[in-house]
């Protein structure tokens, strides 16, 4: 996403840029170079002090060596646990330059290495506190969490993050509740209090000065203010603005529901077609969790529409979802954006519930007759959602829709869409700029299939459907 | 955050050294050397002398991290054999323990010059 501002499709389909104003811009531009020299301005004062108390020069035995490794992990390892924390705290400016999906995947690969860098400071410390003191690492383990202060909270805090951890993983895989994990994943916020605990009592650089400390603490309630800010009180602002409000709950099929919501100036939320908000439903079990839906219409300033499958508890519950209930959209995420397009001709490729933000992008594509095509994959006939919609809209713009059905676990429904089979489908296909949104699964085949038939990468752009775990 | 954890662990192994040096402790004269402070705390130490030899040493310590609590519990037992043995403030640092050594050293070398040795 650039920093000037959403692109909007005018009428006649040609793409224009909305205004944004320069006093905003510049806003944005100044607030991320402020958090970008913040944060190594900050890291550098750590590995100053590090240094400054010995961390190379006072290395002169093994058990100093463990030592000195093991403080610079374990300042590091908490440095870059809050980084983790604000690089999803919703900055908007960072949202801007960056990109929500981009700060999702920094997300998940800073997260590999918080959890090295703190597994090795624990490691370390102990392996080199013991060797400096003669004794074993595991009555040197028992000393720290009997004599050292905030070592037993520490140790929770650090089983806490790597449950947490370990849920991402399995979840990845597809073997866990998105509701599960998104519980468990609001412990990262105790996790990181209980390992705060020890960092300020046991710290080599920390403990002794008073200026130090306090330098270290005020880099925490810098991170929660921003947190408090950005993840409680714009949001809620956002609320009060748009006052969003289910207002319709229809059936698409047996097994997906179109939720329609209305609210005031919704144009200033930015939407696309293509796009994803983070929903909050606020009832009573469902207001703690958020979940990524795409929109499954092209947003107005009044309504927005979401199309979901019951996938997991959460969207199973939707179709019961009261009318009036409020709702809190953060966002829109995501750059599966018409505005991507290259080329004249245009296929769509959506997999199951993933034809819901191709249904909203057809909407806003224009092309020749015959240059658009619609490919619906689907396991059944009757689990198809919006097929009347997406065949009414195909009509007015002469696009030609393919329903592929099969059943993916059935040996005849596998590898429907090959190279070959594309090639049937779609006539000059590696002339084509392909949107493609499914499961997981089916949007890795598919994506091999696309380039096996000679579809350019950057002519394919994927919306992995959900926030890119 | 200053926090003072005084800790006598002098006392323990001058009842050793008194035990095993009865007579000559008794016609010892005691010399105490100034406070030395470091950064995570400090030593104090004190020293029984007959003729040149250091017949017994006890150290206050001040330690303010759990950290020294632990290194001095190695460190000052072998820094106070170390000075036992030669006599001297001329002894070697523990390794990681490196101020609460030098803080010991001071304090010794101060009474081993009130002692004029």
């Amino acid at each position: 996403m650039s920093l000037t501002g959403p692109e909007i499709a005018s009428a006649d389909g040609q793409l224009a840029l909305k205004p944004v104003s320069r006093a905003r811009a510049w806003r944005s531009i100044s607030f991320v170079a402020v958090f970008w020299t913040a944060v190594v301005l900050n890291g550098t004062v750590m590995f100053w002090l590090w240094l400054r108390d010995g961390g190379i020069t006072n290395v002169n035995s093994a058990p100093a060596l463990w030592t000195s490794a093991g403080r610079v992990t374990g300042l590091l390892g908490a440095y870059l646990l809050l980084l983790q924390v604000l690089l999803l705290a919703r900055l908007p400016p960072l949202e801007r330059s960056v990109g929500f999906d981009r700060l999702t995947v920094w997300h998940r690969r800073n997260a590999k290495l918080v959890m090295i860098l703190v597994v090795a400071h624990v490691v370390l410390i102990t392996i080199g506190y013991a060797g400096t003191v003669h004794i074993s690492i595991f009555s040197q383990y028992s000393d720290l969490l009997s004599s050292y202060p905030g070592m037993i909270t520490a140790t929770v805090g650090t089983g806490l993050m790597i449950v947490i951890f370990a849920s991402s993983l399995v979840i990845v895989r597809r073997r866990l509740r998105y509701e599960s994990w998104y519980a468990l994943h609001l412990f990262t916020y105790a996790s990181i209090y209980l390992a705060y605990l020890h960092q300020i009592p046991t710290g080599n650089e920390f403990a002794a000065s008073t200026v130090q400390s306090d330098w270290w603490l005020s880099l925490y309630i810098a991170s929660g203010v921003l947190l408090i800010v950005f993840r409680l009180v714009r949001p809620g602002i956002r609320m009060w603005r748009h006052r969003l409000r289910v207002v319709a709950v229809e059936r698409e099929s047996p097994s997906a529901v179109s939720i329609w919501l209305e609210g005031s100036r919704l144009d200033q939320l930015g939407a696309q077609p293509g796009q994803f908000m983070l929903w909050r439903f606020l009832t009573g079990d469902r207001w703690w969790q958020s979940h990524p839906f795409s929109l499954s219409a092209a947003p107005t300033d009044s309504r927005l529409r979401i199309t979901v499958r019951a996938a997991g508890d959460f969207s199973a519950g939707l179709a019961d979802v009261p009318v009036g209930t409020l709702v809190l959209a953060e966002g829109p995420y995501g750059r599966f954006l018409g505005s991507r397009r290259r080329r004249q001709r245009v296929t769509l490729i959506g997999g199951g519930i993933g034809i819901s933000p191709l249904r909203a992008l057809l909407e806003e594509l224009t092309a020749p007759p015959g240059f658009i095509t619609v490919i619906q994959r689907n396991i059944s006939a009757q689990d198809r959602a919006l097929a009347d919609e997406v065949d009414e809209l195909a009509r007015e713009r002469g696009a030609v829709v393919h329903h592929v059905i099969g059943d993916h676990r059935d040996p005849d429904g596998l590898h429907q869409l090959t190279p070959e089979r594309l090639h049937e489908l779609v006539p000059h296909i590696e002339d084509n700029d392909v949107f493609l949104c499914g499961p997981p699964a089916m949007m890795d085949t598919t994506h091999d299939s696309l380039i096996a038939a000679g579809v350019p990468s950057s002519q394919i752009h994927s919306e992995r459907f959900a926030l890119a775990m | 955050m200053r926090r003072s954890i005084p800790l006598a662990l002098g006392a323990l192994s001058l009842s050793a050294s008194t035990v095993a040096l009865p007579a000559e402790a008794l016609a010892a004269t005691t010399y105490k050397g100034a406070f030395y402070s470091e950064r995570w705390g400090g030593a104090q130490v004190s020293i029984k002398v007959k003729g040149k030899k250091i017949t017994s040493i006890s150290v206050y310590v001040q330690q303010d991290t759990p950290r020294s609590i632990q290194l001095d519990s190695v460190a000052i037992p072998y820094l106070k054999q170390e000075a036992l043995k030669s006599s001297s403030a001329n002894i070697h640092t523990y390794s990681g323990a490196t101020t609460t050594s030098e803080a010991f050293i001071d304090s010794l070398k101060s009474a081993l010059n009130k002692a004029h040795i």
